[in-house]
């Protein structure tokens, strides 16, 4: 029965070390468009968009059956999808996860060029000022706005029907500032009068804070919560003990007569 | 080290040694403002230094005796156990004697004495009448987030999410309203809403507003999922649909998210257009 | 020295055959019999770790701005003043942080090894008659840690505890007819009603560590009076208790169980950070983290919370609530059949003897098969009250997964319990194989010359 109980914290535990160790691989590097400095960047952004993009989002950013159309995407959309590597997707039609961005910075801001210029309207780029000196409000912002989906410890958590609330470890405060302004995926986006410039800048400083965890306790467990340390306390608390009674205890001598 | 005495001896020393230096490492740590790492460490150290010490002395330094003690069943004789019987009866029957009706007296003194120690408990707390299930909104109120602030019309884009609660019920005197009273504004593009016949007229521009306070055990229904139009609850993962009146789409709780009917001002700030759709949170006795 | 204090002692207590008797007492040496060991060491250190920090503890939902340097994000922010002590606790008070994970780690573990021990206790039969007594007893002790880990767990007033205590309450609703009522005279008011950090301070450090003192007690002296189980051996009979003598040998091996049991929650409290309330933010009613999860002993009624079916009942006016099924029947059930189980297979088998010797698992396949179902069904539920964050690990619908485990607690039980009947009947033949075809002859020469083969049974 022992072993019963025991199987559920390494199952457990087996599917952690699994998970953690197939995260964050790189993406196979794509073939770039080889782009002079001097050429017009909305020209070099409409090469890359031809080669990248086309496929899934069509030649007029009309979209197709495998990805939506552009035409209400903004700098910031198209920002935030490149910069951290969501896009473009290997397989359409999946859920966008973050990974190295497959382009140099000049290349980002060329397909942002183009598709701004090609009756993409929507969120600018935002301004983003973090502000380290109003963490508190900063707090609150997060609390009440973002931990629901991305945990407290901003580690990420299921949204539902198979789509994460990826973590934002990684995500730099114009990042941040973007997903908020444009609501990616399934997340809701937040405006200017929903989150104000202040609050703004106070988040992002906090998001930033959440990259180092204050973790005086001591090993952090991933952040897992109660679940890490159920575990811990089953495998390293009991077990412990138990190496303790099989040094001291007996065992069977004996089997029983008849 | 042939002999098994001397190596014991070395190694409980060994042990000791680590617990004397945890001890130290301990102290020091404590005394130059501590560390809990170091603090941990260093007892733990100790501790099982300790420990290690005495196993080695159970293992290789003391004798593996055994010894048996006789087992025995504990029940007695029937005879005495008789006696202890019979003079639990006559004693019981000197009590009681020809007293019956003094008797029964006693016996519901004892009763009424019980009941009356219950008294003190109605003093826990008060009356859940008329508070379960009960919301704080009436129509008219306006919109507020948590700090107070009124909730305009032009805050939210579509898409976009925000806490309410009702105007003048917010801060720190205001938790437990705070608590019951919370709802999820959302705002969807108006041509996808189902809404039921009666509740046209709940929605104007998209403004759709449920409890936050799920149906199912009571916490924050908080994870909005944008494109879908869902509320989701994080801690049981009932999963309400925003678009037809918040029906439960999976999960655990039984019964749909209340609404609250939205009015926009003139000015464009938002008001309750009416009360609560249904009893706020998780289901009770009371909650029809 | 000892004979001063013996003398003493002696001269006005009369000790002395006491003593005698009770320093020679065989303790049966079994490595599983100091699971309960670890149970009561757990007690100890709890006791001794949750005195000191009830020094710095402030049980007041007395909402105050928080100035302090441990958390510049929480500077200036409105919380409890519980909140706010454990985290002066954990920043301010010098080894306060060691404590306070110690005692939550002893609390996890606590709960494990009373779990263990019971689950040694039942598969070998150990309960029977004359210890039924302290099986029951000894499930009471259970309740009762679990209710003092998840005062204990909701006293910071953190996220995570007051989302735990706003589920407790509706479970509480979800009591027919008079469910309001317990609500609102436990919680004193609705929730979240400014008296109920107090009342669970109450019980978590003066109540419930009462009852488990004085049940403990009870516990060791029933077993000291009845003396220990043991498993069937050579020497070991139903008419005796083989052992290694209480002093000096078992005690020496019993207390370095307890330094190890100490020395490993120090270890934890120090290096394995647990429930980092600083981290989670003081407790708002309107806003929750994701994923939220109780301590791992409430986990199972937690999961069990998540794959309920939304099962209520109207009867016009009046409503029964879908939580009633897995936050009140469902418990009450398991620990009724737990509680009346002595009494349930004395039933089922008609054997009422009294039982010293212990049974191997093996020996009885319907109870083994019993509680290997009861340990599986449990474990189901703990893993379902995770099943967001492993959905996030594989990357599955956590939709899907609760579906999933809504079946996999019924059948897994059923599944696990036929393999643990097969293996019983299996090591039944084989024990039966090996005692009609022992593997060992012995050849005697007869005195009158010639060899005789004698089967020597097997050890």
């Amino acid at each position: 029965m022992i072993a019963a109980f025991a199987a559920v914290p390494l199952l457990a535990g087996a599917t952690l070390i699994a998970a953690t160790t197939s995260a964050g691989q790189p993406k196979p590097p794509l073939t770039h468009v080889a782009a002079p400095a001097a050429r017009d960047p909305v020209k070099v952004g409409g090469d890359l968009y031809a080669t990248h993009c086309i496929h899934c989002h069509g030649d007029k950013l009309q979209g197709t059956v495998d990805g939506p159309p552009l035409t209400k995407a903004g700098a910031a959309d198209v920002d935030f999808q490149l910069s951290t590597g969501r896009m473009p997707l290997e397989v359409p039609a999946t859920e966008p996860m973050r990974g190295p961005a497959s382009f140099p910075r000049e290349q980002i801001d060329a397909i942002v060029a183009y598709v701004t210029s090609h009756g993409g309207h929507g969120v600018p780029i935002p301004k983003v000022n973090p502000d380290v000196t109003n963490l508190t409000r900063g707090r609150v912002v997060f609390e009440e706005n973002c931990e629901a989906c991305h945990g407290a410890t901003g580690t990420g958590a299921v949204a539902g029907f198979g789509w994460l609330a990826p973590d934002v470890l990684q995500a730099t405060p114009l990042q941040t500032a973007e997903a908020v302004r444009t609501g990616p995926g399934i997340m809701p986006q937040f405006g200017e009068h929903a989150i104000p410039q202040d609050d703004l800048d106070a988040l992002t400083a906090y998001v930033d804070t959440l990259h180092h965890p204050d973790d005086r306790g001591g090993y952090s467990l991933s952040s897992a919560g109660p679940v890490g340390e159920g575990l811990v306390g089953w495998l390293i608390g009991l077990g412990c003990t138990l190496l303790v009674m099989f040094a001291v205890g007996e065992t069977l001598k004996s089997k029983p007569p008849g | 080290m042939k002999n098994p005495e001397t190596r014991g001896q070395v190694r409980a020393a060994l042990w000791l040694l680590l617990s004397l230096v945890g001890s130290a490492a301990f102290a020091v740590s404590f005394a130059f403002g501590g560390q809990t790492q170091v603090e941990g460490a260093g007892l733990a150290a100790a501790l099982f230094g300790i420990a290690g010490a005495l196993i080695t002395w159970s293992r290789d330094l003391l004798p593996h005796e055994q010894t048996a003690d006789p087992q025995h069943p504990l029940g007695t004789p029937d005879r005495e156990r008789g006696d202890a019987v019979s003079l639990l009866e006559s004693g019981a029957a000197e009590i009681v004697g020809r007293r019956k009706w003094l008797m029964r007296l006693g016996w519901s003194a004892l009763g009424f004495l019980g009941i009356a120690a219950l008294f003190p408990i109605r003093s826990l707390g008060p009356s859940p009448e008329n508070e379960i299930g009960r919301s704080g909104w009436r129509s008219g109120m306006r919109l507020v987030r948590e700090d107070g602030s009124p909730v305009r019309a032009d805050m939210l884009d579509v898409g976009s999410v925000v806490t309410a609660f009702p105007e003048g019920q917010v801060g720190p005197d205001h938790l437990t309203n705070m608590a019951n009273d919370v709802v999820m504004l959302v705002r969807v593009p108006e041509q996808q809403l189902r809404m039921p016949g009666e509740r046209r007229d709940w929605t104007p521009q998209g403004f759709v507003a449920y409890s936050k306070v799920c149906t199912h055990a009571g916490c924050p229904v908080a994870l909005y999922r944008e494109g879908p139009q869902q509320l989701m609850c994080p801690c049981h993962q009932s999963t309400f649909d925003v678009l037809d009146g918040g029906t439960v789409v999976f999960g655990p709780a039984a019964r749909a998210l209340p609404q609250l009917p939205i009015r926009v001002d003139a000015d464009g700030s938002l008001r309750a257009g009416g009360t609560m759709s249904d009893f706020v949170g998780p289901d009770a006795w009371e909650t029809g | 020295m000892i004979r001063k204090l013996v003398d003493a002692l002696d001269e006005r207590l009369g000790v002395a055959p006491f003593l005698r008797h009770a320093l020679r007492k065989a303790f049966p040496d079994h490595w599983s019999f100091m699971l309960g060991e670890v149970a009561a060491y757990c007690f100890v250190f709890i006791l001794l770790s949750g005195t000191y920090l009830t020094f710095f503890f402030h049980p007041s939902s007395h909402q105050a701005i928080y100035h302090g340097h441990g958390v510049p994000s929480l500077d200036g922010r409105a919380m409890s003043d519980a909140y706010a002590s454990v985290l002066r606790i954990s920043f301010e008070t010098q080894a306060g942080l060691l404590i306070r994970q110690a005692h939550h780690w002893c609390a996890l573990l606590f709960a494990a090894a009373v779990i263990t021990h019971m689950a040694r206790v039942f598969f070998t039969g150990a309960y029977r008659k004359p210890r039924d007594l302290n099986w029951v007893i000894g499930l009471t002790l259970l309740l009762l840690v679990m209710g003092d880990g998840f005062t204990g767990y909701s006293l910071p007033d953190d996220q995570l505890s007051g989302a735990g205590l706003r589920i407790a309450q509706s479970i509480a609703l979800a009591i027919p007819v008079i469910g309001s009522w317990v609500a609102f005279l436990f919680f004193g008011g609705n929730f979240p009603s400014p008296e109920i950090t107090n009342r669970l301070y109450a019980i978590h450090i003066l109540f419930i560590p009462l009852a488990l003192g004085g049940l403990i007690a009870l516990h060791v002296a029933i077993l000291w009076h009845q003396k220990h189980t043991q498993f069937p051996g050579k020497r070991q009979r139903e008419n005796n208790v083989v052992g290694s003598p209480l002093w000096p040998t078992y005690a020496v091996k019993s207390l370095a169980l307890m330094a190890a049991t100490f020395g490993v929650l120090l270890l934890l409290g120090g290096l394995v950070e647990i429930n980092p309330v600083w981290q989670y933010g003081p407790y708002d009613p309107w806003t929750v983290a994701s994923p939220a999860q109780p301590d791992w002993y409430v986990g199972w009624l937690d999961g069990a919370l998540r794959v309920a079916p939304p099962w209520a009942i109207r009867l016009g006016g009046h409503t029964i609530s879908a939580l009633l099924w897995p936050g009140i029947v469902l418990p009450g059930v398991l620990f009724g059949i737990l509680y009346s189980w002595p009494w349930l297979e004395r039933k089922l088998t008609g054997d009422r003897a009294y039982h010293e010797l212990l049974q191997f698992p093996w020996q009885n396949p319907l109870r083994t098969s019993v509680g290997v179902a009861a340990l599986t069904f449990a474990a189901m539920l703990l893993l379902a009250a995770s099943d967001d964050v492993q959905a996030r690990l594989w990357h599955v619908s956590v939709q899907q997964l609760a579906w999933f485990y809504r079946f996999a607690v019924w059948i897994a039980p059923v599944i696990a319990a036929a393999i643990a009947w097969r293996i019983c009947v299996e090591l039944q033949a084989r024990h039966a194989y090996e005692q009609d075809h022992p593997s060992r002859v012995v050849l005697k020469r007869a005195p009158e010359g010639g060899f005789e083969e004698e089967p020597v049974p097997t050890p």
